[in-house]
């Protein structure tokens, strides 16, 4: 008997989330990529045993009696900054905070971009055409002046960001949900839950939202480095919650503050190289969930 | 004798294409009896399969149908949606070709034959529902712990197997058999044919059959109608029909096929030349006389109705 099968083949009773980490464990760059997650998101878990956010208030810090400016050597494990306040508290605290920005901003993005996108593929028509021209509305606002003119309306705050950023990168993942969703929709097993009297909401549900659920999932773990790449931009711009420090707040207050011409790196560094470990880890995660939904990229390395 | 499971009254299907109007179906009348069987054979692109989706009104919206469809006694195209998915699967399924893409690789098997009965409720609970898949599974000649494979895991028969046992699910009236064994070997599809006379014996199934294949259909279906160019050629008991044909089409079709231990018709395959007409541009009166070995000056003129050919037979040609 032949087997006609265009999907990989897996062995019998191996079950679907089994094979994908089967494969999953077998890339290199997703396996460092997920370590360095599992280390920072640790690092954020545990945050608020580590460090007390009362000692960011520059009152609070003058009163710890901690140095000015102290290099890691007179104040382990980082130092301090112009405010007398630990690099390292700030470090922990803002690996909290950049995850919950970028996690959060995705999920606001996904929500949306998927609900956009399913209902405009699979509905075509009329439906499809006003919900793509509001896209392309949402899609040519500069993403810069938006987050500053609501950062001013709605005030300075996490939340705030996560909105901006949310509100301007929808666009793209409905776009490409609505591609995915279109080519699903022919096929013939959507053909067949229709013949057999099922209404619309459950053929989203049980065929088309499955289906375009490994295209989600890999595009959400690309788009999570975006975010926080966003929210560094926006804090380091002045536009952050300044009582929850974040790495780009971090940069932000170490730039205004002249971390750089006094050559205090323990300042900048760490936050620095926080942001470039998180951002490559999420993509390298996020290209091997891609290379796994999409097998023909995985090929052409 | 009961109602008819199908009536197909004047059906008429024509697509509308940038290119024209296309009439893939021109009239069709057919009857099938509760627990009969009538199969469908014809060339590529001779609008069987577009019967197939009209009978469930699955056809996209560039097709306009007129006519009437009545599936157990229900007029199809009157149907409210409501109505009209209640319809669905409990009064007629369809067999799909092609078992691979008619299953979502992504779900358990089981889950995709207990979703009929999700979909109308005929089982109460998820655990009922597993009860009949496993029974349903076993029905089919696959083990019931095959529920929890993804369909990649399945051989070409066993998917298609796992497609009848779906069709069954919710105990419909009437099997819509669209190629169900095209693109498998020949043992398997023997094995599902065969399957699929047992549980029409077993349930009492009318069935639909379509196919290219003429000689599958006279040993698994009762009658027989042939189509060409949208319309009904030739009518009739498939055996009285494939063995004397009346029209000359079916006469090329039936003759297509080699005849075991003839050794003229090894020697010489004989069939019929040129290529089905184009839907959108049909030939003047009788849409076959260009192929016709038999063609007479008049069959250009008018397309022949269908009449009388013998005890329960119907021809449309002027040579009967």
């Amino acid at each position: 008997m032949t087997v006609r099968s265009m999907t990989r083949s897996g062995a019998p009773g191996v079950s679907a989330a089994g094979s994908f980490w089967r494969q999953f464990r077998r890339s290199r760059q997703g396996m460092i990529g997920l370590a360095i997650l599992v280390a920072f998101g640790i690092l954020a878990l545990v945050a608020p045993l580590i460090v007390d956010p009362a000692q960011f208030s520059p009152v609070v810090a003058r009163t710890l009696g901690n140095p000015q400016w102290a290099p890691p050597s007179e104040f382990p494990p980082l130092g301090t900054d112009h405010l007398r306040r630990s690099v390292w508290a700030q470090f922990v605290w803002g690996s909290r905070v950049s995850l919950t920005v970028g996690l959060a901003a995705t999920a606001v993005t996904m929500v949306i971009g998927t609900a956009v996108g399913v209902i405009a593929g699979y509905r075509g028509g009329r439906l499809d055409s006003f919900l793509m021209r509001i896209t392309e509305w949402f899609l040519v606002i500069p993403f810069l002046p938006l987050a500053i003119a609501l950062a001013s309306v709605l005030g300075r705050s996490t939340w705030n960001i996560i909105l901006v950023i949310g509100l301007t990168s929808w666009p793209w993942m409905a776009r490409l949900i609505r591609s995915q969703v279109l080519t699903v929709k022919q096929r013939l097993f959507v053909d067949r839950a229709r013949s057999l009297g099922a209404k619309s909401g459950h053929i989203i549900r049980n065929h088309i939202l499955p289906n375009v659920s490994g295209l989600i999932l890999a595009n959400a773990t690309l788009w999570v480095p975006i975010s926080i790449l966003s929210e560094t931009t926006l804090s380091f711009l002045g536009l952050g919650n300044p009582g929850n420090p974040s790495w780009g707040k971090t940069l932000e207050e170490a730039f205004a503050n002249g971390a750089m011409t006094r050559n205090a790196w323990w300042y900048f560094v760490p936050a620095g190289l926080g942001i470039l470990a998180v951002v490559l880890a999420f993509t390298m995660v996020g290209r091997t969930l891609e290379e796994i939904a999409d097998p023909k990229l995985g090929k052409e390395r | 004798m009961s109602e008819p499971v199908l009536v197909l009254e004047d059906l008429r299907v024509t697509y509308r294409t940038s290119g024209g109007a296309v009439p893939a179906v021109r009239g069709v009348s057919l009857e099938i009896p509760a627990g009969g069987s009538l199969g469908l054979a014809g060339e590529s692109g001779c609008g069987k399969s577009t019967i197939a989706g009209a009978v469930l009104r699955l056809l996209p919206g560039t097709a306009e149908v007129s006519g009437r469809v009545l599936l157990a006694g229900k007029d199809v195209y009157e149907l409210k949606p409501g109505g009209l998915r209640a319809v669905r699967w409990t009064a007629g399924a369809i067999v799909f070709q092609g078992a691979l893409h008619a299953l979502n690789p992504v779900q358990r098997i089981g889950d995709q034959i207990a979703e009929p009965m999700l979909v109308h409720q005929t089982v109460s609970t998820p655990k009922a529902a597993k009860t009949r898949v496993a029974e349903l599974l076993e029905s089919v000649g696959i083990p019931a712990r095959r529920a929890a494979a993804y369909p990649h895991q399945l051989s070409g028969g066993q998917r298609q197997r796992v497609l009848i046992a779906m069709a069954l699910a919710c105990d419909p009236q009437l099997l819509i058999a669209d190629e169900p064994t095209t693109a498998l070997d020949v043992m398997v599809q023997a094995q599902v044919l065969e399957l699929l006379a047992d549980l029409r014996r077993q349930r009492d199934l009318a069935l639909l059959f379509i196919t290219h294949d003429l000689s599958l259909l006279t040993t698994y279906c009762d009658r027989l109608a042939i189509m060409y160019a949208g319309r009904i050629v030739e009518e009739g008991p498939s055996g009285d029909v494939f063995a004397g044909p009346s029209h000359p089409y079916t006469r090329g079709l039936a003759a297509a096929f080699p005849r075991i231990g003839d050794r003229s018709s090894r020697m010489a395959p004989s069939g019929l030349g040129g290529d089905p007409p184009d839907p959108a541009a049909l030939p003047a009166g009788c849409p076959f006389h260009p192929r016709c070995p038999l063609a007479r000056p008049e069959c250009r003129e008018a397309e022949p109705a269908l009449r009388i050919s013998g005890p329960e037979r119907r021809a449309a040609c002027i040579l009967v």
